[in-house]
């Protein structure tokens, strides 16, 4: 069936619902900035990059802009490494960290704690994290590979043993080290979190989502071949075993950067994507931008509740992912074609 | 285009499926596959469209040997109809059809004038149209496998491979899938298990047994008593369908005892007229 909102209005809409998003949520907080006046900041700033001149200029700019960024390219990244993930393994009930990659960041990141300590940079975390997380996912990759093929169940398998297996190592070295602050750390990986986000991480996280993103748009069709099977693949002349290690290549160093700046939010990467095909079918070329911007707005309002739900304290943002994602999925569930989640 | 096959030797496991295999496929007709399950059709013909690489043997399509050709080359030429093509993700009968200009989309994949113009040329022709934008979920069996046809036909194929193309159909499906086929003009390798819907629509019968050539030509050469009997154990009637005139096929258990008043002489070919 032919979505019932033509496509590119859809896309324009959502595009359009993130970009109001994004200066709402910054302008809400324990000192609120009126969306107009984040627009002016961000623009005065960004036409003369001069230290910001008020209190309200240094919140918006230093403050709740990176995270703002963050949360967007982090619900992008998370949705369409969903999305390839399940294409993948021919399933759309999998996620990205079904594959062992945030267990390999939560290890990587609690490793470095425990080598380094409170003395660990501000990017010595997410560069361990970002490597655990590349590390399981090398891990589960040759491991599940035989004869040079990359079957789906075999992938699946050996992904939830890797992070069931990294998940026991960070659970015993966080109880190594019995200290209340590691073990906040860890909640921190455990559970996803915007806190603390500031401009280098968050313009690097966005460039190599963005890179990411073109690339796998650039193989929707691949993807769709892909859902065929490796024998029907082959008949539409795409090679499966070589285009399975290009896209899980892909979507773990997609999942491998946000969870190294924002930790193992969950929710987003197994909904999003079954969200987004509801709204424009099953073809990747309209799931996966569909997919970016919805999992984008989607972690704005999940991060804009985590801030203001029980203000002062914030909560770990993992925890509002379904609560906020969950009423988008009733809707889009009513809303959709009979016949869709039988 | 004709496909020529030669000395054919391709398996999974070390004991070749398919062993030694030549056959012939020509131009413009139906040649089916016959064969017991187990005999290596599917093997076969997954050699023919590059799902399995074979261990030794040819495949010429014209004069053209499809190891010589890269893969989107290969499957702008062959298109295929195979068993399996579910996974969990609904596409529409549109979008599905349109998977079979794959091979001849550029990187980004995006839909050119031709390729939309093959793809509403095949969806019309295999009667889809009319449900082009419903979901693969909500058509049944019938419009499915017409639906996986038209994406077959939307690669503008030279030969058309099908696996099993009446499966799961009900009769009247299978015959309306089989009338489809033979009326293209296209060169068609058909893997068929209804031996009668192989002598009703083939040109040419090539029967497999143990992975190798156990009886190949008209028809009325296969399904003769004898290679009948050897090739798949049965005992069978060729007749010639009092309406249409085309062969059709009985069988029956080997040694079925005769009927009082029956011919008592099984086996007996009636001389079907070719088509």
């Amino acid at each position: 069936m032919t979505p019932r909102i033509p496509f590119p209005l859809l896309l324009g809409a959502l595009a359009a619902a993130v970009a109001a998003a994004v200066p709402l949520s910054i302008g809400v907080g324990a000192v609120p900035v009126p969306p107009q006046e984040v627009v002016r900041i961000v623009a005065d700033r960004l036409s003369s990059p001069a230290p910001a001149a008020s209190p309200e200029a240094y919140i918006v700019w230093e403050l709740r802009g990176p995270r703002a960024v963050q949360a967007v390219f982090t619900g992008a990244g998370l949705a369409v490494a969903g999305a390839v993930v399940q294409a993948l393994v021919r399933n759309p009930v999998a996620d990205p960290h079904l594959l062992g990659l945030s267990s390999g960041a939560s290890t990587g990141a609690v490793l470095a704690m425990a080598a380094a300590g409170a003395a660990a940079g501000p990017l010595v975390l997410p560069g361990a994290a970002f490597a655990g997380a590349a590390a399981a996912g090398a891990a589960v990759f040759l491991l599940a590979r035989t004869r040079g093929t990359l079957e789906p169940l075999r992938l699946v398998l050996v992904g939830v043993a890797v992070g069931q297996l990294l998940g026991g190592a960070t659970s015993f070295l966080v109880l190594r080290q019995a200290s209340g602050d590691a073990q906040q750390q860890v909640l921190f990986w455990l559970l996803g979190s915007l806190a603390g986000a500031r401009w280098p991480l968050a313009l690097g996280c966005a460039a190599a989502v963005t890179a990411l993103l073109a690339l796998l748009t650039a193989r929707a069709r691949t993807l769709d071949a892909l859902a065929l099977g490796a024998e029907g693949a082959a008949a539409l002349g795409v090679r499966a075993d070589r285009a399975r290690a290009v896209l899980f290549a892909a979507a773990a160093l997609l999942t491998g950067t946000v969870v190294a700046v924002a930790g193992a939010i969950g929710f987003v990467g197994l909904v999003v994507p079954n969200l987004a095909r509801l709204l424009v079918g099953a073809g990747h070329r309209r799931v996966l931008p569909a997919a970016a911007l919805l999992g984008a707005l989607m972690l704005v309002a999940a991060d804009l509740a985590a801030r203001t739900a029980l203000r002062p304290t914030e909560l770990p943002i993992g925890i509002l992912t379904a609560v906020v994602g969950v009423p988008f999925l009733v809707a889009a569930l009513r809303g959709a074609r009979a016949g869709v989640g039988r | 285009m004709r496909l020529r096959i030669r000395g054919l030797t391709a398996g999974w496991t070390r004991v070749p499926t398919v062993d030694g295999v030549d056959a012939d496929v020509p131009e413009g007709g139906l040649t089916a596959l016959v064969g017991p399950n187990g005999s290596g059709k599917s093997t076969l013909l997954k050699t023919v469209y590059r799902a399995l690489r074979p261990r030794a043997g040819r495949r010429l399509l014209g004069e053209e040997d499809l190891l010589g050709l890269d893969r989107r080359e290969a499957a702008r030429r062959v298109g295929v109809l195979g068993q399996d093509q579910g996974g969990g993700f609904d596409f529409t009968a549109e979008e599905a059809v349109a998977l079979g200009r794959v091979p001849h989309t550029g990187p980004f994949g995006g839909l050119g004038a031709a390729d939309r113009e093959a793809v509403a040329e095949a969806l019309e022709r295999t009667g889809c149209a009319a449900f082009a934008d419903r979901p693969l979920s909500r058509l049944s069996g019938g419009e499915r496998q017409r639906v996986l046809l038209a994406r077959a036909l939307a690669q503008r194929p030279r030969l058309l491979v099908l696996d099993e193309p009446t499966n799961h159909l009900d009769p009247r499906h299978q015959f309306a899938v089989l009338e489809l086929v033979a009326g293209l003009g296209t060169t068609v390798l058909a893997a068929l298990h209804t031996l009668d819907l192989a002598a009703a629509y083939a040109d040419r019968v090539v029967a497999l047994r143990a992975g190798r050539v156990a009886a190949a030509g008209t028809p009325a050469e296969v399904f003769a008593p004898e290679p009948l009997r050897a090739v798949f154990g049965l005992e069978g009637t060729l007749l010639a369908d009092p309406v249409t005139g085309r062969p059709r096929l009985l069988t029956r258990p080997a040694g079925a005892p005769a009927a009082p008043g029956g011919s008592g002489t099984p086996g007996r070919a009636a001389h079907a007229p070719r088509r």
